[in-house]
């Protein structure tokens, strides 16, 4: 664990030179602060006013200050105080922060209140007051400072592990756990501790530079180390009136404290940047500033004798150097195509590249993702040229989309009425005038009730919201229906009802539907044909009936025998 | 959403009277006696609390509403408050209502100007940063909220009053000389905020962009325009209003300390001068204050957060 | 064994189980089936104790398992496998110190050679490779996650387990080989099941009797051919209708289950993740 995280932080700072030179000024400074003693044998609180306010010079490499001490001196032993008071905050923040966090999120119940009560009173103060108001009325020094800041700043702490301690309470393996008896002790330390040691780490990293702004905060009002010793917040303090004068007595302590706030607050951001590198959509150029050109010509719809949709030996690999994956080829030269009025079934189990296939057909691929080799048509047209603008014009209005998580598919803060509209709005298909008409006909299409139409997706079942999901996909009339396991999150009953629907309506409207699932059961209910993908190619193709009647392929023929519910249990006699 | 405002002012209430225990125990849980403590600073330094007459500090005591059991000293107390009466001041013997109403504005204004700041630079920032992740744009964004967030603001505050004040000369750099004056206190106090709130919009937009609804929308063929204001940026501020009692939080600490700096006439400056003197009524007073003026913040941004959210129900708003 | 009765529990004011009892026999196998939100998981959650019922009893022999003190006598004799298993698994610890952990507590300390003999035992069980015990969570696949979770709950030596959706995260073939896994070990004189599903189809290969759950209640009860074959309830009737039905012709009754073909798609080491 340890060796990872070293090896870790390692590789980190060989491709970040910016951290690595941040990280050995930082330490530099440490260093000397704490070797203070043996760097400078000057008496940081010495006076000597023959020599007031002397600018930097070999003898005095941070100048002197109006008493005629020397600044660097100073700014050494300031350190040690600083550093000190930070870190035995620090510890102390994190320690009851972390009892009480995993107490309360554990335990819940009456422990749970009443922190919970204790935490809501302290935060109703902003945090720098309270320190403020809690050192004054203690008078100032170094022991109210600490205990001022640490006041101030668990509270903070322990909600946030609270919230974290009830994720990882909930988790399958603690739940595990407690039915296998592992004694309470033995889950805390070594299931809830142990998942929340990176959080923890990253959050007191994250906070020991807000700890250092406060503790110099204060002690620039006044409230900290009482005045000859010095501390980092003070000098400042006792250098701003004689800023013109001298302002080497301002900006060596304003520049330690800045360096080393800023090296906490930036290795905190790259501890919390790891845990980034999802999938972004939207357009990469958000903002165009060149208006796109007029495009050739409305794409579609081309010569009717084409297929709808056409893979030419399509390809597609992960490209993205920065993927673990990289050069991992995810669809090796897959040939399909979908006809007009006709619905294909495309199998796959997970890791087959069926969905990647699906999200080609709309444009849709992203990084670290990219097609590699071959060709996506749609009605005939090569789409190879096409760029965000070009492809937004045809998303919606010829090819629409049904995808797997309705739970996730609908915009929370939007009307259902507001989402199904724009859809139209985006497009020329529906005109203005027609489109409150086509709203109400598209939602009776579906089998919703018109009142939907003001409801928030929140406000929807599962199976509800995929019907909104469908309508959004068919409102302008496409001629391309892309459902990519349209009914794997929907229960059984849903499940079928939702099939049906997506049958009726591609009769309906003549649609051409890639369909896609692992499911054998749900594609031979809806597809006229079927492709069996594999790990990125093409097993088997041909006629539903026919394949599953006479598949060819062994894959295809385990895949079948695998379905459960053909064998059946002998009874046991007594009950 | 009546029902909801009533329930959150309800809440607000409540945190309000915690507050005010808090308060009420911070002076009676410190070490020491407060009155001799008082009374010693009013005498020479160096001077021993031998000196100090047994009669003085009871009378003190009294004065501080210290004698008497706990709970009666806090409900004489709370009575004392509710009925507008914060205390008297025990350097300047006025009543400290009436010496912080007189700076209220002051903070106030300063606490507008910087709000007015942080939105200024934060939003398109934050925006910025995170529609172009990843790419220079982005790098510089997060560059500089990175060091607006770890430069002191007393630091900021006098390189920037060295900087426009003394040496270019075009704002004055002390105290409330017109309405000039704001500038350098509300860019010192709304720089530190805007880093934070930039880093939370930014942080949560690409979050907000990579959700599947973001997906669905950009397959119905929306426009840029349409994706960015109508999809993604609603969802996306729901978190930094979330997170926003930690920006109102810094606001207010930070005043003190700006105000200290631009010697500018707030609550805050007022209450570091009562430090010196140990004047802990004024103390309290302004902990009280401060304590109110953040819960009531924090009450409009619950309301706005409904505004934003439909989902929210009070009974559902979980913390953390 | 088992036994339920008048089983209640009530979230958020509306009632997720009301009045269920029924009883699992020694050495069988029961289904319990329901669309979700029927309250499945409830009545197994209770079950667990990780969850207090608000009335009813849950008895195991004469341990009363609503007490403190009688979950703590029956705690090894009742044991869970979850839906998720990627979660169920602690991400920081190995394959040996996940497997090792109910044997700390109902084993105690003993020689490493015995305590690594145990453990090759457990996975030999469960079918997996002895070299995964060094690997972490991650470095497994689905399936063999979900193996890992059966490994460990039989680590106890129930008498019961509760598999909670056990399928439901895994690709066809893999829960093809899972069933048949199950019913190996259950042939092999293993612990009786409480199969928590929503699929007619996995409760008919491996299920002597059925619970059909409806709204918190149980609507229906009885031997799988009976329930499966005869639906007596309205509610079973729908279930049954919405279940899709094979794409194919199959003699079920003609194919002896002792051969039965467990296709092996994938090798021991697939199933990486897809970025």
């Amino acid at each position: 664990m340890a060796d990872r995280f070293s090896r870790n932080l390692g590789a980190a700072l060989r491709r970040d030179p910016l951290g690595a030179v941040l990280l050995a000024l930082v330490g530099a400074l440490v260093l000397l602060c704490l070797l203070a003693p043996v760097v400078t044998r000057t008496d940081p609180t010495a006076t000597d006013f023959a020599r007031m306010l002397m600018p930097p010079s070999t003898g005095n490499w941070l100048g002197t200050d109006d008493f005629g001490r020397d600044v660097f001196a100073r700014l050494l032993f300031g350190g040690r105080t600083s550093l000190a008071v930070a870190a035995v905050a620090v510890v102390i923040v994190m320690g009851i922060g972390v009892v009480v966090g995993i107490a309360a999120g554990y335990f819940g119940g009456v422990v749970d209140l009443v922190l919970g009560k204790l935490i809501d009173v302290l935060l109703a103060f902003p945090r720098l007051v309270l320190a403020i108001a809690v050192a004054a009325l203690m008078g100032g020094g170094i022991t109210s400072l600490i205990v001022a800041i640490s006041a101030v700043a668990w509270p903070a702490y322990a909600r946030i592990l609270r919230a974290f301690t009830l994720q990882v309470a909930n988790e399958g393996y603690v739940q595990a756990a407690r039915t296998l008896g592992t004694p309470v002790w033995r889950i805390l330390g070594g299931h809830v501790a142990l998942n929340l040691i990176g959080p923890i780490l990253v959050l007191a990293m994250l906070d020991l530079g807000n700890l250092i702004l406060a503790i110099s905060a204060l002690s620039f009002l006044g409230l900290g180390v009482a005045p000859p010793a010095p501390e980092w917040g003070a000098m400042l303090n006792e250098g701003r009136a004689l800023m013109e004068i001298a302002p080497w007595m301002v900006v060596a302590p304003g520049m330690a404290i800045f360096l080393v706030v800023l090296s906490a607050n930036y290795f905190a951001d790259i501890a919390r940047d790891s845990t980034e590198g999802r999938a972004v959509h939207g357009p990469r150029d958000w903002i165009a500033w060149r208006r796109p050109r007029a495009a050739p010509a409305p794409p579609l719809p081309a010569a009717a004798t084409a297929p709808l949709l056409a893979f030419e030996g399509v390809t597609v690999d992960v490209v993205d150097p920065r993927s673990p994956y990289c050069g991992r080829r995810i669809l090796h030269g897959v040939g399909l195509s979908v006809g007009p009025r006709e619905c294909v079934g495309l199998i796959g189990e997970s890791g087959s590249g069926k969905s990647t296939l699906a999200m080609l057909a709309m444009g849709l691929t992203r990084p670290p993702l990219a097609l590699t080799g071959g060709t996506v048509r749609l009605s005939g047209r090569d789409t190879a040229a096409w760029r965000w603008d070009d492809w937004r014009r045809v998303r919606g209005c010829h090819v629409g989309l049904v995808n797997q998580d309705p739970l996730s598919a609908l915009n929370p803060v939007l009307t259902i009425g507001e989402q199904i509209g724009e859809a139209m709005a985006a497009h020329d298909a529906v005109p203005p005038d027609a489109r409150p008409a086509r709203l109400r006909e598209v939602v009776d299409e579906v089998g919703l009730p018109a009142s939907v139409v003001g409801r928030y997706p929140h406000e929807l079942s599962g199976g509800m919201r995929q019907r909104v999901v469908i309508a959004m996909a068919i409102v302008n009339r496409p001629a391309l229906l892309i459902a990519d396991e349209p009914t794997t999150a929907l229960d059984v009953s849903t499940q079928r009802r939702i099939l049906d629907l997506i049958r009726d309506l591609g009769q309906h409207y003549g649609l051409g539907v890639l369909f896609v699932s692992h499911d054998l059961r749900v594609i031979a209910r809806v597809a006229d044909r079927v492709v069996i993908l594999r790990e990125g190619r093409v097993v088997e193709t041909g006629a539903t009936a026919a394949v599953f009647a006479v598949p060819r392929e062994a894959y295809t023929r385990a895949l079948m025998a695998a379905i459960p519910g053909q064998h059946r249990q002998p009874q046991v006699a007594e009950v | 959403m009546l029902a909801y405002a009533l329930r959150r002012a309800v809440a607000a209430v409540a945190a309000l009277f915690g507050t005010t225990v808090v308060v009420f125990l911070l002076l009676r849980v410190i070490p020491g006696d407060p009155a001799t403590a008082v009374l010693l600073t009013m005498l020479d330094p160096g001077a021993g609390s031998a000196e100090l007459s047994r009669a003085d500090i009871e009378a003190l005591r009294a004065e501080l509403g210290l004698s008497g059991p706990l709970p009666v000293q806090y409900l004489e107390w709370l009575g004392e408050i509710l009925r507008g009466n914060l205390g008297t001041s025990l350097r300047s013997r006025q009543p400290i209502l009436g010496e912080l109403a007189a700076r209220i504005p002051g903070t106030l204004t300063l606490a507008a100007a910087s709000l007015g700041v942080m939105l200024a630079i934060a939003l398109p920032c934050g925006v910025l940063g995170a529609l172009h992740a990843g790419r220079s744009a982005d790098h510089l964004s997060r560059a500089l909220s990175l060091l607006g967030e770890s430069l002191p603001n007393f630091f900021l505050g006098v390189l920037l009053v060295y900087l426009f004040a003394l040496w270019l000369r075009w704002l004055p750099s002390m105290g409330w000389q017109g309405p000039e004056s704001v500038v350098l206190p509300a860019l010192t106090l709304g720089t530190g905020i805007a880093a934070t709130t930039t880093r939370l919009l930014r942080a949560s937009l690409l979050d907000t962009l990579s959700q599947p609804f973001m997906l669905m929308a950009e397959a119905k063929g929306l426009s840029r325009r349409r994706l960015l204001f109508r999809h993604a940026l609603r969802p996306a501020l729901i978190p930094v209003l979330t997170a926003s009692s930690l920006v109102l939080g810094g606001l207010l600490g930070g005043a003190v300390v700006v105000e200290t700096v631009f010697a500018w006439p707030g609550v805050g400056r007022y209450m570091i001068e009562a430090i010196a003197g140990r004047d802990y009524p004024v103390i309290q007073g302004f902990s009280l204050f401060m304590a109110t003026l953040f819960i009531a913040l924090n009450f409009v941004v619950d309301i706005l957060y409904r505004l934003l959210d439909p989902r929210i129900r009070v009974e559902v708003r979980r913390h953390g | 064994m088992l036994s339920v009765e008048g089983l209640s529990k009530r979230y958020h004011g509306h009632d997720a189980v009301r009045d269920v009892s029924f009883r699992v026999a020694p050495g069988e196998i029961v289904g319990l089936v329901g669309a979700s939100g029927s309250g499945k998981s409830t009545i197994a959650r209770c079950i667990l104790g990780l969850e207090r019922p608000d009335a009813g009893r849950v008895r195991y022999g004469d341990a009363d398992l609503v007490t403190r003190e009688g979950r703590r006598g029956a705690r090894r004799a009742i044991q869970v496998v979850f839906q998720d298993p990627r979660s169920s698994l602690n991400p920081r610890w190995t394959v040996r110190r996940i497997l090792s952990e109910p044997l700390e507590t109902w084993v105690g300390r003993e020689a490493a050679a015995a305590r690594t003999a145990r453990l090759h035992a457990l996975l030999g069980q469960v079918t997996l490779s002895t070299d995964l015990l060094a690997r972490y969570p991650h470095e497994l696949s689905t399936g063999q996650c979900q193996r890992l979770c059966v490994a460990r709950a039989l680590a106890c030596g129930p008498s019961l387990l509760v598999l909670d959706e056990p399928l439901s995260a895994l690709d066809v073939s893999v829960q093809a080989r899972m069933l048949a896994m199950l019913r190996a070990l259950h042939a092999a004189g293993g612990p009786s099941y409480l199969l928590i599903t929503h699929d007619f189809a996995v409760v008919r290969e491996i299920c002597h009797r059925v619970l059909v759950l409806d709204s918190g209640r149980i609507v229906e009860t009885g031997p799988v051919a009976q329930v499966l074959d005869r639906p007596s309830h309205a509610v079973t009737r729908a279930l049954l209708l919405d279940a899709l039905p094979l794409p194919f012709q199959t003699t079920p009754a003609a194919e002896p289950l002792s051969d039965h073909p467990v296709p092996n798609l994938h090798d021991a080491t697939a199933g990486a993740p897809s970025p």
